[in-house]
């Protein structure tokens, strides 16, 4: 009587019960299916952070931006130390934001963090500028600077506003 | 009664309060316009003084006033505690430890508190995600 009951309980295909087995982290799907559930924005948004902070990071270590950056202006140590850190954690907030996305993990939380510490990044570093430069003479670096940062802040923010439109 | 939450909230206070205060002190040395005339100065306006005191400052506001109108804090702790540790590697690596200025009192209580504080922010990030039960 008992064998008949277990044996008439729907059985597992082997695909579904290899899904079930298979670890999640390991699941990495490609990224245009992890992208397939976005909208359209967001998907342009994302493009447009990845191009421009990897032409950022290019620049950067390719030496281009030495001229531009605080240390450019004041030849300290610590300046050149602060840009080595915040350019690594820019691209680790770039990597782990694909990981989050290649897992399709809920990006709220993640993307807030960014806009937070990108909001960091650009006070400290206009308050450095501030210092460093003689603005009324330095008007439009100084802006170019304040607007490719805010822009940053801005696309992380209408990447927030659009995952919650999307379907995962 | 006093559960871990609330004691890191009140670690959390201790450091922002041990932060203006130093904040204040420092500007009322003359700020980052004593750079040419002390190296001690210099190093202590660097990067310590307005900003990071208002950035720290103004969302530990939004926090209080999200904790005391009931709302969801995860999200707000969350960005606390990783600016936290970004300045605090910020500090560590580059700017060696500005902080610590064996004559200033206010830096000394920075100093020690920093550590706990970093502790404590995680915790209070974590338990509020578990309590409010969102992972998003």
């Amino acid at each position: 009587m008992a064998d008949n009951k277990l044996d008439e309980r729907p059985t597992l295909s082997k695909e579904e019960l290899q899904a079930l087995l298979e670890p999640q982290i390991l699941s990495l799907s490609n990224i245009q299916e992890a992208l397939s559930g976005k909208t359209r924005l967001f998907k342009a948004c994302l493009f447009a952070a990845t191009a421009m902070s990897a032409a950022y990071l290019g620049m950067y270590s390719t030496g281009l931006l030495d001229n531009f950056v605080s240390h450019g202006w004041t030849k300290h140590y610590g300046d050149y130390r602060l840009h080595q850190i915040r350019f690594g954690v820019g691209f680790l907030m770039l990597v782990s934001l694909y990981v989050w996305i290649l897992l399709k993990k809920p990006l709220g939380t993640i993307l807030a963090c960014y806009a937070g510490v990108l909001s960091y990044f650009l006070v400290s570093g206009t308050a450095r500028l501030f210092v460093v430069l003689n603005p009324p003479n330095d008007t439009s670096f100084l802006t170019i600077y304040i607007l490719l940062n805010s822009s940053f802040v801005a696309l992380v923010l209408i990447l927030m506003r659009e995952d919650r439109r999307s379907t995962w | 009664m006093i559960n871990a939450y609330n004691t890191s909230e009140i670690i959390l206070y201790a450091f922002a309060g041990a932060v203006l205060l130093h904040t204040l002190l420092v500007l009322q040395m003359g700020g980052a316009e004593v750079i040419t005339v002390s190296p001690v100065a210099y190093q202590m306006a660097q990067d310590l003084v307005h900003y990071r005191a208002a950035i720290t400052g103004g969302l530990i506001v939004l926090y209080t006033y999200l904790r005391l109108s009931k709302r969801p804090v995860a999200k707000v702790l969350a960005i606390v505690s990783i600016i936290s540790w970004i300045t605090f590697v910020e500090d560590y690596l580059a700017l060696d430890n500005i902080f610590f200025v064996s004559e200033s009192t206010t830096g000394l209580i920075v100093q020690t508190l920093r550590p706990l504080y970093l502790m404590s922010i995680v915790y209070m990030a974590v338990e509020a995600y578990r309590r409010e039960g969102s992972h998003g």
